[in-house]
């Protein structure tokens, strides 16, 4: 009974509410003309808190007739210019006092203006620079968090790509076009694309989204730092920390690149090294030094982990040696960001560390199969006494038997 | 036996081969009957023995004396071929897994600001378990935990 009276009452609800939004588009005379823009509208974030075509192009909605609703006085403006398009999405959207009850920052047109975008709009009144209904759509704008939204996570460089994609437009920028591509193919965009994992880098997260700009040599170590801390830090105490300092050294970018970053690997020594430092050069065989640990303790790691699983498939309990294997692995792991730091001497204690623990599995490893081995000796000598007590027993049988027929001849 | 003394007194010096021959068979089968009996006895007299010194029940693990950690303080300990962490606060004990959620480095506890901290890639996990900080995507798993006559015991 209490779930009729639910149904019911949820069933008025909302008709209730369809009933408000279709006088919304009944007193709505834009929707007589553009029903298709409609379509685009109604789905939108705006739509849902009631704000409608003329918010932004003006023009008076409530009158039946096209040409009353676009009379002067009526403050039809048609489609706006980008300009335009800023200025009244900043009219809402920098006001504390409508975004506040949405919890929405107020700061993204003033970002904007700081941004290569709002520079060139404003500045040099280039038309030809995105704008908020760029990124985000015009008619169909969606929240950000809502994964169809063009300014998802997994949408954004996409949407970034239509402009930055653009060979013609990005050329009359003096800019690169291919950055798409080889985001696409780099560890962040795999993170992204192929794994869906939404908290890899975008193209926001280094270059900001409202404020977007190039990350300057300055700028790139804390870029790259907001997540990357612990390489950050440690790179903060290594001997090129101080080089770029003086702008000769773009931190992070110089080894790993930007757009096309690729997944760590000690190979990056052969070839980021050899960019500033001869072969000569101590730098350079520091460099070299470093290389052969980490390559030492990732071979080694590798070596133990087959070495544990080939026991585990031997049939031996390999509890204690994958605990090991854990703490191993940890001082490896440990290595890869505090190599930043190019101190030799604290790599090797971190390597010293995990040798300990790989020298402990082994020799675990080493002592289960020689038990296994006095196992084995002491089965065999087990199944030499069961075929002697079966030769033993057979003899005994075999006298019993004739001791049995003599006691029956003498009988007879 | 029967037979074996029915040996010593039917035969003389001649067949003292036979004899120790017989000795050694009568040997080996009393000392396989009494190894199989023993084999069959032992598990029945061990099921029989007044138990004194059982191990915890239901799956707990005694992992330390409660004393071992001060209040605020953390231990490492390895438990069911896995590193675990074990915390000691006000409220009580609480165990977590020590392999970060992100790239399985081994966690420590910081008894300063009350966090627990992966070393290479600055993951920070609350008291909870629960990711503060950093590129862990969960929490750490955890273990319930219970103080028995003064040891602390793990759930694994």
């Amino acid at each position: 009974m209490l779930m009729r009276i639910f149904l019911l009452f949820l069933a008025v609800l909302l008709n209730f509410c369809s009933l408000g939004q279709a006088e919304e588009v009944k007193g709505n005379s834009c929707v007589n003309c553009h029903s298709d823009m409609w379509d685009e509208i109604k789905g939108s974030v705006h739509s849902q808190q009631g704000i409608f075509c003329n918010k932004c192009h003006g023009g008076d909605p409530t009158q039946a007739d096209k040409d009353l609703a676009k009379a002067p006085g009526t403050g039809f403006i048609g489609v706006p210019d980008k300009k335009q398009t800023m200025e009244l999405c900043g009219t809402c959207h920098s006001d504390v006092s409508i975004m506040n009850f949405y919890g929405t920052r107020t700061d993204q047109l003033a970002q904007y203006k700081t941004s290569h975008h709002g520079k060139k709009l404003l500045e040099e009144g280039n038309a030809k620079v995105a704008v908020c209904s760029d990124c985000h759509g015009y008619h169909e704008v969606l929240k950000v968090s809502d994964p169809n939204s063009s300014v998802y996570p997994s949408n954004l460089p996409k949407t970034c790509a239509k402009c930055h994609g653009n060979e013609k437009l990005m050329h009359s920028f003096n800019l690169p076009s291919d950055v798409f591509d080889k985001y696409k193919n780099s560890v962040h965009g795999k993170a992204l694309f192929e794994k869906g994992d939404t908290a890899a880098a975008n193209c926001a997260s280094c270059h900001g989204s409202h404020g977007a700009v190039p990350p300057g040599f300055r700028e790139v170590g804390a870029t790259c730092g907001k997540c990357h801390i612990n390489e950050k830090a440690h790179f903060q105490e290594s001997v090129h920390a101080s080089i770029s300092d003086r702008e000769k050294f773009s931190e992070c970018v110089s080894c790993h690149s930007n757009h096309d970053i690729q997944p760590v690997s000690i190979a990056l020594y052969d070839q980021a090294c050899s960019k500033c430092h001869t072969p000569e050069s101590d730098a350079f065989k520091q460099g070299r030094q470093i290389k052969t640990i980490l390559q030492k303790a990732e071979d080694d790691l590798a070596e133990t982990r087959a070495l544990v699983k080939q026991a585990g498939i031997e049939g031996f309990f390999i509890e204690e040696e994958e605990a090991l294997l854990e703490e191993a692995k940890s001082k490896d792991l440990e290595m890869q960001p505090l190599q930043h730091k190019l101190i030799y001497n604290e790599l090797a204690s971190l390597s010293t560390a995990s040798d300990a623990k790989i020298k402990e599995i082994k020799t675990s490893i080493e002592g289960k199969r020689a038990g296994l081995k006095w196992r084995k000796v002491g089965l065999i000598v087990l199944w030499i006494f069961i075929l002697i007590m079966v030769w033993a027993l057979n003899s005994e049988y075999k006298k019993i038997m004739a001791e049995e027929k003599t006691k029956q001849k003498n009988g007879k | 036996m029967v037979i074996e003394k029915q040996g010593h007194v039917k035969t003389g010096a001649l067949n003292k081969e036979n004899l120790s021959r017989r000795d050694f068979l009568g040997w080996i089968i009393q000392f396989g009957l009494f190894t199989t009996l023993a084999g069959m006895v032992a598990p029945a007299l061990t099921y029989l023995w007044p138990v004194t010194h059982r191990g915890p029940a239901g799956g707990l693990s005694d992992v330390c004396a409660e004393d071992d950690i001060p209040l605020w303080g953390g231990k490492k300990i390895i438990l069911a071929g896995s590193a675990m962490l074990i915390i000691r606060t006000p409220q009580g004990f609480k165990a977590y897994s020590a392999v970060c959620t992100h790239l399985g480095c081994l966690v420590d506890w910081d008894n300063k600001r009350h966090e627990i901290v992966c070393p290479c890639h600055a993951g920070i996990f609350d008291l909870a378990g629960k990711v503060v900080a950093g590129p862990p995507p969960r929490p750490l798993p955890s273990n319930e935990v219970s103080v028995v006559n003064g040891r602390v015991m793990v759930k694994v």
